[in-house]
């Protein structure tokens, strides 16, 4: 499998160092030639020197064989480009950007960049379940189909301790995928009750993760 | 009518003059932040200067409201990030795309996006000049 890689910031070049440890075919474009200095010392000269958003260094990358184009830059408009024109000129079958701010996530669904993965909604997700005092998580954000999958846990003062998941009145799109207890994953039955502390995994429309979150925490 | 720029101050100059003796409103989104609202030539002017989230910068400029949509800046990925912003989310009427890179504005037109291209335009024009000299 040859993967092309464009932009060599931390991003980039710990990915590529990761993929050629697992023996894939990888070149990265960058266009610092500081950046270009440092990667070829660490992995070789597997490294094209050049702007990924254009199609004469994409060309000499080798994209038109290439199975993914992931752009890595730090810039949300040149992973735009770099996808769509891996994508329309060298019918790539598979692009991956990298997304800074999460108001550009629903543009690059549209716009059919195959996997959008939003940097500031990983980090956030992770301080938020670090820091713990949220009750709910986002852990995987899906814009492009308005769902989200998101964790829940329960307070010890909720009304829905002592509860069997049957009893709960979902809204009509959301569903347990998953019941975290203290002794470990459990699969949803309608059986099951709650306690303090349960955590749920749950995939959830995005309109309704106000009331979900009201129901399972009674939290406003 | 409303029209919202996006470019840089000489480009948006330009065009504001154009675009207002037609009594159209411009909002102009550029780069430059000592740009004061006086620089332009006409009062129907409302000056937005970027943050750095495209979305948010076109959402400020009141992007939802305009009748068209010019992308002129230097960048030409944020031109077709920025028009493409205006078309699929915003449904903005009249988008218009600057891409200086030849090759890469042949393949945003093909894409769907009106695209003009300043390098394509002026060699167009020298072969135009050299063939009637």
């Amino acid at each position: 499998m040859y993967i092309v890689i464009v932009g060599a910031g931390q991003v980039g070049s710990n990915l590529a160092k990761s993929l050629l440890a697992l023996g894939r075919e990888v070149v990265v474009v960058e266009r610092d030639s500081q950046r270009i200095e440092t990667l070829t010392e660490e992995i070789g000269s597997c490294v094209v020197k050049g702007d990924g958003s254009t199609i004469p260094v994409l060309e000499h990358a080798g994209v038109s064989r290439a199975s993914i184009v992931i752009a890595a830059t730090g810039l949300d408009e040149t992973n735009l480009a770099v996808c769509q024109l891996a994508k329309h000129v060298f019918q790539t079958p598979r692009t991956m950007a990298i997304v800074g701010n999460p108001a550009h996530d629903a543009l690059f669904q549209l716009l059919g960049i195959d996997v959008v993965i939003n940097r500031t909604r990983i980090i956030t997700s992770q301080i938020e379940e670090e820091i713990g005092d949220s009750a709910l998580v986002h852990l995987v954000s899906r814009r492009a189909d308005s769902i989200d999958i998101v964790s829940v846990s329960i307070p010890p003062d909720a009304a829905v301790i002592g509860s069997s998941l049957g009893d709960l009145d979902l809204p009509p799109n959301s569903f347990i995928s998953l019941v975290v207890k203290d002794e470990g994953p459990v699969l949803p039955r309608s059986d099951l009750s709650l306690a303090s502390g349960d955590q749920l995994i749950m995939v959830t429309a995005l309109d309704e993760e106000q009331v979900l979150y009201e129901l399972l925490t009674g939290i406003n | 009518m409303r029209y919202l720029i996006m470019g840089s101050a000489e480009i948006a100059r330009h065009l504001t003059d154009a675009i207002n003796l037609r009594g159209s409103m411009v909002i102009v989104l550029n780069d430059c932040k000592d740009l004061e609202d006086h620089s332009f030539h006409n009062a129907n002017v409302i000056h937005n200067v970027y943050t750095g989230c495209l979305m948010e910068d076109l959402q400020r400029a009141k992007i939802a409201s305009v009748d068209g949509f010019l992308a002129c800046s230097d960048d030409d990925n944020r031109n077709t990030m920025a028009a493409q912003i205006a078309t699929q989310i915003f449904h903005v009427p009249l988008v218009l795309c600057h891409v200086g890179n030849g090759v890469k504005a042949t393949a945003y037109k093909e894409m769907g996006l009106d695209v003009v291209s300043s390098t394509v335009m002026v060699a167009d024009n020298i072969f135009s000049r050299l063939e009637n000299s």
